[in-house]
């Protein structure tokens, strides 16, 4: 118990460090962001000033940092220049799109990859293993922007699935049907998850041969035992690992991973409303995304200390 | 002997704290517990116990590569326990330490010698020409020929090794020599033969040996005075004849009984 | 077998970027409005009449009427030129042709200006901010790293406590915050520099956690304690014994990092981030991509592409020669 306390601990600390982070951003960004709001003639001086005394961008250095904090608490994450909208629900409203993006990719990339990971691990003379060590060469050479415009080439020539957006209506955030959007999900989605499949499959190539190496699996055979038993029952136990850490951490970077990917797809989601944000100097926007990323990526790493302290009982023990 | 020993140890002290956890006692283990003994210039003290009965932290604490809580060692009249690091430069010169794991003893990617010649570096003695020269016959004096000095490390066993550890630490002519174990884990022929170079220098130089093992038949071929740790205290000291043949403390007579015997002869010391 | 030959064309990338001027055969800015967007020039050596010529050639390109395209005039040939100096030009280039014909080995841009000299020319700025940026950050992070794993206490706890905060934001989106602090529009010069101490500045961590793990067991080394034993100081050691060990693995480190680098550079030109019109970048030259017509049309504006898998591919090659196995995430 102590183990996973300690965890959570030192995971909030680096959360209030991230902020304490993010502040700091907030506060050193050149120029005041407010005078670009002033300059909006739809936003009135007393607006301004209203939203500048809300977030205390007046007070001491350590009460801006609290007040900034308790409005985050509140759901309060600021203030969208560029889309003239409170951030949050801005936020939200992107963020579902890339979850629904990295997690469909995601899982995919996972299954094929342990699918194609343990087969290729079991028999590893076939042609199937062949296979899969060129295909994760391959991809390991192609970084995601090339994969991305590669895939959009082929949506444009074949037309076989549309190449941007989340819709065909008008509205990218109000899809016509459920068909529809899956019909607009399914190319980033393929290249997402041919960029997250290699270091996967790298990985679950690795584990998998270091448990089928390891002395008291050779032991088991020697016994006689049938090989499928061996692969389930006793290697994948092992080599699951640090593979289980693995797929805390890829938790962890669900709202992170797609960034280039939703650019290149015009994707609504978080990634492409970062990039747009920083062209437009959309500050809090930006700020809040990181933030929002950054928080998911220390969840995923406890997640994975969580599930670690599960499954191997030598943790639990220390 | 009417000249003061060159080295005394008096009431050394010294105890491990486990780094503080939240909701935990820090707990206090004893590695040191009152240790005194003293040294004559050319002579060999033999330092035996059972593995973690203190003797190589003893060692390092007398080298001062660790602090004691409190006591004093006195070196050739100083007390060492004093001393800022800067002025322990130049003492380091007259006490040296060869250690265990003659692996890593030397670092792979040097010559054998510039591994020998390390320590005229670090005390800046002498010019480039010079210190070569001195590290060559360095390592002649251990028994090993001259051309090897260009070998790397790597290309020396394990006894080589140890021969170099040797080279370099006496490179220094330093007075007192602190051996911890330096030839366990060497095979019986090799420790004959290194023990009997040791001899050989002691008689040439000036040098003092303060020789550390668990083997109590090494012990009786190096020196002749012993002392006995068990626990982090000294549980009984006097020449090694006394003491094998009538072992006064648990931890000397289990020591004792530790020794090889073929079956019909009583336990001897090496001939 | 292919190992080697990845080697070998990373190597001959190096070599043609570093050589920009003498193998491109136009300038980066140079432009040819009438030809926007044409296609790889072909090049021939059997001309119309049949017969066989030892020099290759090209003919002119022709605008088809109505943006249709471009034609070839076979009336004349043009013969390449090799190891030629441009007539006015004083600068000596690897082939050239002279005259009204011109010769797009991977065709043009929508300013007309050739894709193989823009290719070479922004090879520098995106292989440069990967090595440099990679260098920048490894050293940082190996000074940082040693420091704190060789002196320990309170050194190594504030320094991989923050080591830890900058990893706990994924490192794309670090890197575009830390862009977003500088302004949006920064010339050519100095933005080369300031993406490079960027990339410096947000890299260290990785590295600095590597690097100290190393220095912690090698500090335990025999070696060590006895060099300590004759008098050495802490910075002693470190010069000629810790570091050197740590050596091999922090050289391979760069071999991970540098590709990783270059994509930074390559991904916030392409977002516009970066090194921005008229300098060419290989994400700069990508971002043309972006509009559906040039993405169905010009298949040649891939290239920067291409030569990014290529230095992927080697730059992995090298890694995984020298520390095999999975690479720390």
């Amino acid at each position: 118990m102590p183990f996973l306390l300690r965890r959570l601990l030192r995971s909030l600390a680096l959360l209030i460090g991230v902020s304490f982070l993010s502040f700091l951003l907030l506060d050193l960004a050149p120029g005041d962001y407010f005078d670009t709001m002033l300059l909006n003639p739809q936003i009135s001086p007393a607006t301004v000033a209203a939203i500048r005394s809300q977030y205390g961008l007046n007070r001491p250095l350590p009460q801006e940092y609290w007040s900034w904090i308790r409005s985050i608490g509140r759901g309060d994450w600021g203030y969208s220049l560029a889309y003239n909208l409170p951030a949050a629900p801005l936020i939200w409203q992107r963020a579902r799109y890339t979850l629904l993006l990295s997690g469909t990719a995601t899982a995919l990339a996972w299954i094929a990859a342990l699918a194609l990971g343990i087969w290729s691990s079991a028999r590893p003379h076939s042609w199937i293993a062949a296979l899969v060590r060129t295909l994760e060469a391959l991809l390991m050479a192609i970084p995601e922007l090339v994969l991305a415009l590669s895939l959009l080439l082929i949506a444009v020539w074949s037309g076989i699935a549309p190449a941007a957006g989340a819709s065909s209506s008008i509205s990218a955030l109000q899809p016509r049907s459920l068909l529809d959007l899956a019909r607009h999900l399914l190319l980033p989605c393929l290249s997402l998850a041919l960029g997250l499949l290699p270091l996967l499959l790298l990985h679950v190539r690795s584990s998998m041969r270091q448990a089928l190496d390891s002395p008291f699996v050779n032991a088991a055979r020697a016994y006689g035992i049938r090989p499928a038993r061996l692969l389930f029952r006793h290697a994948l136990p092992v080599a699951a690992n640090p593979l289980i850490s693995l797929f805390g951490l890829s938790i962890g970077l669900l709202m992170s991973s797609s960034l280039v990917t939703e650019t290149v797809f015009s994707w609504p989601g978080i990634g492409s409303l970062m990039v747009t944000a920083i062209l437009d100097r959309d500050f809090f926007v930006v700020v809040d995304c990181t933030l929002l990323a950054a928080i998911f990526l220390l969840a995923g790493n406890f997640l994975a200390d969580l599930l670690l302290f599960l499954q191997d009982p030598r943790v639990r023990a220390s | 002997m009417s000249s003061p020993p060159l080295l005394s140890v008096q009431g050394l002290h010294k105890s491990y704290r486990s780094p503080k956890r939240p909701f935990h006692a820090p707990a206090v283990l004893p590695a040191l517990i009152d240790i005194t003994l003293q040294l004559a210039s050319h002579s060999t003290l033999v330092l035996v116990g059972r593995s973690g009965s203190g003797k190589s932290t003893l060692a390092r604490c007398i080298a001062r590569l660790e602090a004691a809580d409190s006591g004093a060692v006195f070196f050739a009249g100083r007390n060492l326990m004093h001393l800022h690091p800067r002025e322990l430069k130049p003492i380091r010169r007259e006490l040296q330490i060869v250690f265990q794991h003659s692996a890593t003893a030397i670092n792979p990617l040097f010559t054998a010698l510039e591994a020998v010649a390390e320590p005229l570096d670090v005390q800046q003695i002498g010019h480039r020409r010079e210190r070569r020269e001195r590290a060559l016959e360095a390592i002649e004096t251990v028994g090993l020929p001259r051309a090897w000095a260009h070998r790397s490390s790597l290309e020396f066993s394990g006894g080589e090794r140890q021969r170099l550890a040797l080279a370099r630490a006496l490179i220094l002519e330093p007075r007192l020599l602190i051996l911890d174990e330096a030839l366990s884990g060497l095979d019986r022929v090799t420790q004959n033969r290194i023990s009997d170079l040791l001899h050989a220098l002691q008689q040439q130089r000036s040098l003092a040996y303060l020789f550390i093992t668990h083997d109590l038949q090494l012990a009786s071929r190096v020196g002749r005075e012993l002392a006995v740790m068990e626990h982090g205290r000294i549980v009984e000291s006097g020449p090694v004849a006394a003491i094998l043949a009538q072992p006064q403390s648990d931890a000397a007579a289990a020591l004792v009984r530790a020794i090889p015997q073929l079956p019909g002869t009583s336990p001897s010391l090496t001939a | 077998m292919l190992s080697k030959a990845l080697l070998a064309v990373l190597a001959a990338l190096h070599i043609a970027v570093l050589f920009a001027g003498f193998f491109a055969p136009y300038d980066s800015h140079q432009q040819y409005r009438e030809f926007s967007y044409a296609p790889p020039t072909p090049v021939h050596w059997i001309d119309s009449g049949g017969r066989l010529h030892l020099r290759p050639f090209v003919y002119r390109l022709v605008p088809k009427p109505e943006f249709a395209g471009y034609e070839e005039d076979r009336t004349r040939l043009f013969p390449l030129c090799f190891f030629c100096r441009t007539s006015g030009g004083d600068s000596l280039h690897l082939f050239e042709v002279s005259g009204p014909a011109h010769l797009f080995l991977a065709g043009t841009d929508a300013y007309g200006r050739d894709v193989l000299s823009r290719l070479l020319f922004g090879g520098r700025i995106s292989l440069a901010s990967g090595l440099l940026g990679a260098f920048i950050a490894v050293a940082l992070g190996t000074a940082i790293g040693a420091i704190a794993g060789y002196y320990g206490k309170w050194l190594d706890e504030s320094a991989m406590a923050l080591a830890e905060i900058f990893l706990s934001v994924p490192w794309l989106y670090l890197l575009l915050v830390v862009r977003a602090l500088l302004p949006p529009h920064i010339e050519s010069g100095s933005i080369f520099v300031l993406l490079v101490a960027v990339l410096g500045v947000v890299g260290w961590a990785r590295p600095a956690r590597l690097v100290r793990g190393l220095v912690l067991s090698l500090k335990r080394r025999v070696y060590v304690t006895a060099a300590r034993g004759f008098g050495a100081s802490g910075f002693y050691l470190l010069r000629r014994h810790i570091l050197p060990g740590a050596g091999p693995v922090i050289a391979t480190q760069l071999a991970w990092y540098v590709p990783q680098f270059m994509l930074a550079e390559v991904t916030l030109s392409f977002f516009g981030l970066g090194v921005s019109e008229p300098a060419p970048s290989w994400g700069n030259m990508l971002a043309a991509l972006q509009r559906a017509y040039v993405l169905q049309s010009c298949w040649w504006l891939f290239a920067p592409a291409i030569v990014i898998v290529l230095v992927f591919a080697g730059y992995r090659q090298i890694f995984a020669r020298y520390a095999p196995g999975a690479p720390e995430l």
